[in-house]
């Protein structure tokens, strides 16, 4: 039971580092269209993105049954981090900033050692795997504005509003990711997921600056159970949400 | 009228015969999802009528009683039960979602005053399938006074989740593509409904006793689909007459 894993994890690792080596040399090349770009991102996702997300973008690359949680599937057009409403495709730059930061408490590393036209390459080949980036509208990021003070009164109100909208039901009333609801959560694919503990900045997937906090309140994380708030809380509410979750991060 | 007849007759065969070598290609029988987009509306003055039954001819257990786990005082006020398959009267098999699959002209949406509305009540999705035109909002409510989100997974349709705490009584949703979703309320994991995104209004979903009715059809022949949401789908053809009434019975068996 245990060999097979092991020799399976073992070759998946020595292919990623022989990958590693390998894209050190690959020149960038002069990409000049949308074609090149593609095809340099293909290059690119079969060295270093396969072993996760598989070949055709299903996330079933062979080391994806051993992480937690699952590589994403690629084929939808559905990603955790967007800038735009609920049901929104990610824009090509939600797409380079999540290569380039990773998807912190996952194993999604960053991928700041590439190049940026490596990433933009990349974000170019990802973009093939949906249909939807062919067929459905961008929608245009949200609105975001000017952060407000983390002042005492808006991380008190802040602390109400976690009562009252109830996003303890989830992510408990300390915020540690225990709350009632937290043991039957599954993402879009079925495969259980758990709420964030709050309280640890590194686990904010879509980064933990106070706009970065916003952003993911207002508009959820794709293909999983966190809802878009923004019909729900006006911009000055989520605001004060943002600064009492500020308020609670310990690490 | 008689040669507009004869073209809509000559129309719908040849899409049928193109629908049959699609499916012979792709070894699909039956596409799941209806089309859209080409629907054309007007005056269906000798419409006539699809009636029936739908019928489950597999042994039906008891609907099996659903474990409430958190927010009892609101959700567990009486005992909950699944709603995935519900057989009442000579097998009548509820909820399953009938319409015209190939329909390309005819009547246009009834006007309605306010939009087609889903409620989240006593912690399920009241009714438990609804009918929405397709790119039209439709409205979920709150009734409960507590935490629920609306969380749609489709396949044509790119998911919408949505949080809906005690104070907001109303969300606002619209689905682009024509195809049945399914509504989920994550935060209360038993809760499960459907939304049939309408490509035009010969939908219908059949009573408690597996009865439905689809009116005002414009003569000709069509395509009748089935779906259940456990039983998967059935297709029938289906001639309509100026006038008449055509019976479409459909089965479903065990899976």
């Amino acid at each position: 039971m245990g060999t097979p894993r092991i020799s399976v994890l073992v070759a998946a690792v020595a292919l990623c580092v022989v990958a590693e080596a390998a894209a050190q040399y690959a020149p960038d090349g002069n990409l000049t269209s949308r074609a090149d770009l593609v095809r340099a991102g293909r290059r690119l996702y079969l060295r270093r993105c396969v072993f996760c997300h598989g070949s055709s973008g299903r996330g079933d690359g062979p080391v994806a049954r051993y992480v937690f949680p699952r590589p994403r599937d690629l084929t939808l057009g559905v990603f955790k981090i967007h800038s735009t409403p609920t049901g929104g495709l990610p824009t090509d730059q939600d797409l380079f900033n999540t290569l380039s930061r990773g998807l912190p408490g996952t194993t999604m590393p960053a991928w700041s050692n590439l190049s940026e036209q490596q990433r933009w390459a990349l974000v170019a080949y990802i973009e093939t795997f949906a249909a939807a980036f062919r067929t459905d509208g961008r929608l245009v990021p949200i609105a975001i504005g000017t952060p407000k003070p983390p002042l005492p009164e808006s991380v008190l109100a802040g602390r109400r509003l976690y009562i009252e909208a109830e996003c303890w039901k989830c992510h408990g009333m300390l915020g540690k990711g225990d709350g009632p609801s937290a043991p039957t959560l599954e993402d879009d694919w079925g495969y259980p997921i758990v709420p964030a503990d709050l309280r640890i900045s590194r686990n904010w997937r879509g980064g933990n600056r106070p706009v970065d906090i916003y952003r993911s309140i207002a508009v959820g994380i794709g293909g999983t159970p966190m809802p878009s708030w923004a019909d729900a809380l006006t911009s000055d509410q989520i605001w004060d949400m943002t600064n009492y979750l500020l308020s609670i991060i310990q690490q | 009228m008689a040669s507009q007849t004869a073209v809509q007759c000559v129309a719908a065969t040849s899409r049928r015969i193109g629908l049959f070598v699609v499916s012979l290609l792709s070894g699909i029988t039956a596409p799941i999802s209806a089309q859209q987009g080409d629907y054309v509306t007007g005056d269906v003055s000798d419409g006539g009528a699809i009636v029936g039954q739908v019928t489950f001819t597999g042994t039906a257990s008891t609907p099996r009683r659903l474990a409430i786990t958190i927010d009892t005082v609101v959700c567990a006020r009486e005992p909950q039960f699944a709603e995935d398959l519900l057989v009442g009267g000579g097998g009548g098999l509820q909820n399953v979602v009938v319409w015209i699959s190939d329909i390309r002209e005819g009547k246009a949406w009834e006007p309605r005053h306010s939009p087609a509305a889903l409620a989240q009540n006593g912690c399920r999705f009241v009714p438990h399938v609804l009918i929405v035109p397709v790119g039209e909002q439709f409205e979920v409510w709150n009734n409960d006074g507590i935490l629920h989100n609306v969380h749609t997974r489709g396949t044509e349709n790119r998911p919408v989740n949505k949080a809906q705490p005690g104070f907001l009584r109303s969300v606002r949703i619209r689905l682009a593509h024509a195809e049945i979703v399914h509504v989920e309320c994550d935060a209360h994991n038993w809760m499960s409904g459907w939304i049939a995104v309408a490509a035009h209004p010969y939908y219908v979903i059949t009573d408690q006793d597996g009865n439905y009715r689809l009116d005002d059809v414009p003569p000709g022949t069509y395509t009748l689909q089935f779906w259940h949401e456990r039983l998967g789908t059935e297709t029938q053809q289906v001639t309509v007459t100026a006038g008449g009434e055509a019976q479409v019975q459909a089965r479903f068996a065990s899976r």
